[in-house]
């Protein structure tokens, strides 16, 4: 590894690693906050009210939503979060051959005595190390919005079963005079559930920038291997959510990457299935094998692991032509 | 040092280079010259290993430019012919980065090349022109303290003092003993600097020309008032070429003029002209003549 090199890699990723750390960070933590403003009660008539369609498009049960680890856990699905992770790859994996091919400053380096391989690999472990950052700002964002956002806590009068007339009756005087009264987030929700989730952003990522910078090792133009890894990533979501919407298109699933991207599973999991996280299959509660999540984050980083080795061994054999 | 056995490169249909065989010995100065397309680039990128030969051998200094390439770029510096780097960078800091990066680079003598070719260090490469560009790559070139420089084109876009300094520059890395290969199209640069000069056409040497040899060599061209006489039976190791028409003539020598400088008093002419054959004349025979002539 040339130590030299790995600094001009980070060198030229730097603002724009900072830019995504600041701002998946803030908006982790700004979603927190909002979820602790947003009273659960009415949180929930507004679900129940959209049950059937939530249910049909969400991978976890709608009941999961109605708690506060499930609604801050869906921040890890929140698409500036999944966008600023896919610009991150797109941006950088795009800039590992056919960026600097195009702008001509790869014949001026590889004139040196300096491998292609090098040259990519410093590439590829910025891009990587980005991805982590972004993934543990998104978790780091959260931590802190649940840490310092307070809710209402509703304290409703104590209510008692009769058992043979199968009534409810409230004790008197058991209503709490001072509420709603405001307790942290933090008592509600364990902010270690969406660790899985981080993980499996960072490895979304990972893949993208696997993929991106396997389309840039072949290609001489830029603008090219941007459209095309928009293009898959628009026709992914497309399939995704035929799949989900169409009942006869349900095996439309497998051929979509979003499939091995459900942070909110993940937490579900978490708090379902503590012991099954990372597990790469389990049996749930209603007897059914369930992918776990190694089978998710393994998917996702097995691919971008493949898919930045094909770029390297593509870049290593091909021809450099002169910049146009 | 350098050597290429019958390189060829195809792109498809088209033939970028046609089996060209070259050898440059330590410590020549070799100027390839040839139009845009000729393959001077083409070659140079196979050299350097960006490109993979359809068929044929590069090596420097024994080894094989593909399958060694990174021991070969510790033997030679290279200057592109169109200079692109790190818009982002200050000057200075681009020269530090390939300092760092060569084994034989050294910073501070970037930074003095860098003085020498009068160049602003603190600009950011981004706000550079073109010619400031061009003496940031061969800063950066000339700095490395490699055996081996092939520079392409590297006076382009200079101004007449800095492109001085350059051709200066580059004659005391000869006179060091380093080979240097140069693709130009400035001829005068080639006859300055080098020992010998290559010329390529459709991707083919199509002369190799000793420039110490070139430099014996005169056309003598002038108005005939009668037919050229038939030249003396002494002379004709000393007269290589000699064309006439019914008005003009041009005859061509190789060697010491003195011999012949009594027959051609005597020629029947007016106006003769003596000069030196420059490059640009040999040049002209391979790129302007008709092709059956210059096989003739």
């Amino acid at each position: 590894m040339n130590a030299t090199l790995l600094v001009r890699s980070f060198r030229e990723a730097r603002l724009l690693m900072f830019g995504s750390v600041v701002t998946v960070f803030s908006f982790c933590m700004i979603r927190a906050w909002i979820v602790g403003r947003v009273e659960m009660s009415r949180f929930q008539n507004i679900l129940e009210i959209l049950r059937p369609e939530v249910e049909r498009y969400s991978s976890v049960d709608v009941s999961q939503l109605f708690t506060y680890p499930g609604r801050v856990g869906v921040t890890f699905n929140e698409p500036l979060v999944v966008l600023l992770m896919v610009t991150w790859a797109i941006a950088r994996g795009s800039d590992s051959v056919s960026g600097p091919l195009g702008r001509g400053t790869l014949e001026m380096m590889l004139s040196q005595p300096i491998s292609r391989f090098q040259f990519l690999f410093s590439k590829s472990i910025v891009t990587v190390m980005g991805c982590a950052a972004i993934a543990i700002a998104a978790w780091l964002g959260t931590h802190a919005g649940v840490q310092t956002t307070m809710v209402k806590q509703e304290k409703p009068p104590v209510n008692i079963n009769l058992p043979i007339l199968n009534m409810k009756i409230e004790v008197p005087f058991t209503q709490v005079k001072e509420a709603p009264v405001r307790v942290p987030l933090a008592d509600f929700v364990d902010t270690k559930l969406f660790i899985p989730a981080a993980v499996n952003l960072g490895c979304f990522g990972i893949f993208f920038a696997g993929l991106t910078t396997w389309m840039s090792s072949w290609d001489r133009y830029r603008w090219r291997t941007i459209g095309i890894i928009t293009g898959f990533l628009i026709v992914q979501m497309i399939v995704r959510v035929v799949s989900l919407a169409v009942d006869t298109a349900h095996w439309l699933k497998y051929f979509t990457i979003f499939t091995l991207y459900e942070p909110e599973v993940l937490t579900s999991y978490g708090v379902r299935y503590p012991t099954e996280v990372w597990t790469f299959y389990f049996e749930n509660n209603q007897g059914e094998l369930t992918l776990g999540g190694l089978t998710l984050v393994s998917g996702l980083l097995l691919g971008g692991l493949a898919t930045f080795g094909l770029g390297h061994w593509v870049f290593c054999r091909r021809d450099l032509p002169a910049p146009v | 040092m350098l050597e290429t056995n019958r390189l060829t490169k195809r792109y498809g249909d088209f033939l970028a280079l046609d089996g060209v065989t070259l050898h440059v010995p330590a410590g020549q100065c070799c100027g390839v010259l040839g139009p845009n397309g000729a393959g001077k680039t083409t070659m140079f990128r196979l050299l350097l290993g960006f490109l993979r030969p359809t068929s044929g051998v590069a090596t420097i200094d024994g080894m094989d430019c593909q399958t060694r390439s990174l021991d070969v770029h510790r033997r030679l510096s290279y200057l592109p012919g169109d200079v692109r780097l790190f818009g982002e960078m200050r000057g200075r800091e681009v020269l530090r980065f390939f300092a760092d990066v060569h084994p034989c680079g050294s910073r501070v003598r970037a930074e003095e090349t860098a003085q020498r070719l009068d160049l602003d260090l603190k600009r950011r490469v981004a706000f550079m022109s073109t010619g400031m560009r061009q003496k940031l790559g061969l800063a950066i070139a000339l700095s490395i303290d490699a055996p081996l420089l092939i520079f392409d084109e590297p006076t382009t876009s200079l101004d007449p003092n800095v492109r001085h300094e350059v051709v200066q520059m580059l004659s005391d890395a000869h006179r060091q003993g380093k080979t240097v290969v140069i693709c130009s199209h400035v001829l005068s640069e080639i006859e300055d600097i080098c020992q010998r000069a290559v010329i390529m056409r459709q991707g083919r040497i199509v002369h190799d020309q000793d420039l110490h040899a070139m430099r014996r060599r005169h056309v003598i061209r002038g108005a005939l008032t009668q037919p050229l006489p038939q030249v003396p039976h002494d002379l004709t190791s000393l007269i290589v070429d000699v064309r006439q028409t019914p008005e003009s003539f041009q005859i061509e020598t190789d060697g010491d003029l003195q011999p012949a400088l009594f027959w051609l008093a005597n020629l029947p002419a007016t106006q003769i002209q003596i000069s030196q054959l420059g490059l640009r004349a040999i040049y002209n025979r391979y790129h302007f003549e008709q092709p059956e002539a210059v096989l003739a």
